[in-house]
């Protein structure tokens, strides 16, 4: 097996046995897994494996951008950019007292 | 074969190798995000890192095809899949890094400096016209009203519409005079973010 086509299974591993995705998530997410540059899909793999709670956060987020690509509101969009630009900067913060 | 894969801690936590290998990644959105991630903060590259990897799902949900369909061409909307994370990186680089942050800085202060000039020689230019046309249809009119003789009142009405040109001459002349120094500035802002200047 190539190295693509091993990180692409043991991600559809990962995502089929993560508890907290429902059935039509888990589907969701296998299905989208080709249209995700490989090296996204490793740093999605790390994810799964050392904090599977970053992957809740990213469901929630992706969610979050399809509900808001469907209504069309730009001013929600405008809001979740806010919001996402004030959760790296509290990152950042983060980093800086440690 | 796994051993050809970078390790847990270097995807997560930012290995060169990963970034490399993710610059001759196949999309924008990704490339645009690599492009300034190696100036970013370790702390920081995860974060970002998850908001880039959401943009490359939804990039191929159905959601964003719909809005694809909808807002093809809207500019604003263009930012939308996997680049969401690219202006608050440009934000948090400016943030995070001093020298950048300076250079932003000083280079806004010029920027700013060259939109005063502009604003400033507009509105002198006008002023300046206005207060020309007025002396001009002022001294026309008490002319007009004088009982000098036919050549006298010739010659005096020739002096003060050359006297109007010269005044909107000169206000012409202030006027591009500031616009340069207003160019001179923009283009010392352009020399500081391009790196040439500090």
């Amino acid at each position: 097996m190539v190295p693509e086509e091993e990180i692409k299974e043991k991600l559809i591993s990962a995502i089929s046995a993560y508890e907290d995705f429902s059935d039509a998530e888990k589907a969701s997410w296998i299905k989208t897994l080709d249209a995700v540059p490989v090296d996204y899909q490793v740093f999605l793999l790390g994810l799964f494996e050392t904090s599977p709670e970053d992957i809740l956060k990213l469901n929630e987020n992706i969610k979050a951008k399809q509900e808001i690509l469907e209504s069309g509101d730009e001013a929600a969009w405008k809001e979740l950019l806010e919001k996402e630009k004030k959760e790296l900067e509290e990152l950042a913060a983060k980093g800086e007292e440690k | 074969m796994a051993e050809r894969l970078p390790s847990k801690k270097e995807n997560v936590e930012g290995g060169e190798a990963f970034f490399e290998n993710m610059q001759n990644g196949e999309r924008d959105a990704a490339k645009g995000v690599l492009s300034t991630i190696d100036k970013i903060p370790k702390g920081l590259r995860k974060g970002i890192l998850m908001l880039a990897a959401a943009g490359t799902i939804l990039s191929a949900t159905e959601a964003s095809a719909y809005h694809d369909s909808r807002h093809r061409n809207t500019s604003e909307w263009d930012r939308v899949i996997g680049v969401a994370a690219q202006v608050a990186i440009e934000e948090v680089i400016r943030q995070k890094n001093p020298y950048e942050n300076r250079r932003y800085e000083s280079s806004r202060e010029y920027r700013m400096q060259a939109e005063a000039l502009r604003q400033k020689a507009y509105q002198e230019y006008h002023a300046s016209i206005q207060r020309t046309e007025s002396y001009f249809r002022q001294e026309m009119n008490r002319l007009d009203n004088t009982h000098l003789p036919p050549y006298e009142k010739a010659r005096a009405r020739n002096q003060l519409i050359a006297q109007r040109n010269d005044g909107i001459g000169a206000a012409r002349e202030d006027f591009a005079m500031k616009m340069r120094q207003a160019g001179e500035s923009e283009r010392y802002a352009n020399e500081i973010d391009r790196g040439n200047r500090r």
